[in-house]
């Protein structure tokens, strides 16, 4: 039992190590070579967590191989067009002016039913307004519609507003939050005179937000019945 | 550039221990294995006294080394040997020298498995 628990300590930090080495655009979309990595350290980390006879370090072995093996085949792909095709494959643009291309929607092997169901989800409800359907190496579908049915920008309305900062959060649940202070231009003691002019203590802040310009939204604590 | 190096200085740090681990393995199990050569040789001579001195020599350095193994080999395989191994030494009377030499042969073989678990041969490879 404890054998299993320190097992899983060992694991679970290795695989968080394995996965931030990796980076971020592992969470988030996968590319097909992210994924079979992905799965295969789930896996992988299973096997002696399942089975005390294996020795943790071959698991241990065999997740780090492959997180090298994945950065440097992410890095080979950076670097060689070659590679990146090889390993991600190409986008394929399934819709040109309206009309789907079917062979190209045969090649990537999707029906024209899972082509309307995405179109959907991006709120696309008419083949023939769509301009350009590209069909992504992750799997998203990047869609551009035609000119007359894109929603209009604020530009071409002619509407000037403000350009609004970005408000970043700066206390959180009573704890200064410090990485944030260079990205908005402050400090400690500009926290604590907003705060004084708002007359609460930090410890009793749940969320203070700060933008560059000093506009900034404070959330208290709910008082314990 | 950052996480290339820190994930190749991993690897290598992994692939120096089990590079380390394989070569634990070999020497352990070779030391063992000349024990049992020794302990077979006075087996087939009839000395049964010198034959015992090996086989709980055999058994003192396997177990000495039992652990570390375990961090590098799958522990079924080294409790086969370890069982095999441990069964020698009592046998070690004119008798059962017969037993005994088949029980030797027995631990030479479970031996021979923990080498070629972590071996680095085409059979492991395939």
């Amino acid at each position: 039992m404890f054998i299993t628990i320190y097992r899983t300590m060992i694991l679970y930090v290795t695989v968080i190590i394995a996965v931030r080495l990796m980076g971020k655009r592992q969470i988030g979309e996968m590319q097909p070579g992210e994924l079979v990595v992905t799965l295969l350290i789930s896996d992988i980390a299973s096997m002696p967590l399942q089975d005390t006879n294996q020795p943790i370090i071959l698991g241990l072995s065999a997740i780090f191989t492959l997180v090298c093996l994945e950065i440097i085949t992410s890095l080979l792909s950076l670097k060689s067009v070659i590679v990146r095709k090889l390993l991600s494959g190409g986008s394929a643009i399934l819709i040109k002016d309206g009309i789907i291309d079917q062979k190209e929607l045969g090649r990537v092997r999707m029906t024209v039913l899972d082509l309307v169901e995405m179109l959907r989800s991006q709120q696309v409800f008419e083949v023939s307004d769509v301009s350009f359907a590209v069909l992504e190496t992750g799997g998203s579908l990047s869609v551009l519609l035609k000119g007359a049915k894109s929603p209009p920008t604020a530009e071409q309305l002619g509407i000037n507003f403000d350009q609004s900062e970005l408000p970043l959060p700066v206390i959180s649940d009573g704890k200064l939050l410090k990485d944030a202070f260079s990205a908005i231009g402050t400090n400690k003691q500009d926290i604590e005179k907003i705060l004084k002019k708002a007359k609460i203590k930090q410890k009793e802040v749940f969320l203070m937000t700060l933008d560059s310009s000093g506009k900034n939204e404070i959330v208290r604590k709910e008082k314990k019945a | 550039m950052k996480r290339l190096l820190l994930s190749l200085a991993i690897f290598a740090i992994t692939a120096i221990i089990s590079m380390t681990g394989i070569n634990y393995v070999n020497s352990t199990c070779a030391d063992i294995h000349d024990l049992l050569e020794e302990c077979e040789k006075s087996a087939l001579a009839e000395d049964a006294d010198k034959a015992e001195e090996s086989a709980k020599k055999a058994e003192k350095l396997f177990q000495d080394k039992e652990r570390t193994l375990a961090a590098f080999v799958n522990h079924s395989v080294i409790d086969e040997a370890g069982v095999c191994l441990a069964s020698i030494s009592p046998l070690a009377e004119k008798d059962t020298l017969p037993e005994m030499l088949s029980q030797i042969a027995q631990a030479k073989t479970a031996l021979q498995h923990i080498k070629n678990d972590q071996a680095f041969s085409y059979q492991n490879f395939l």
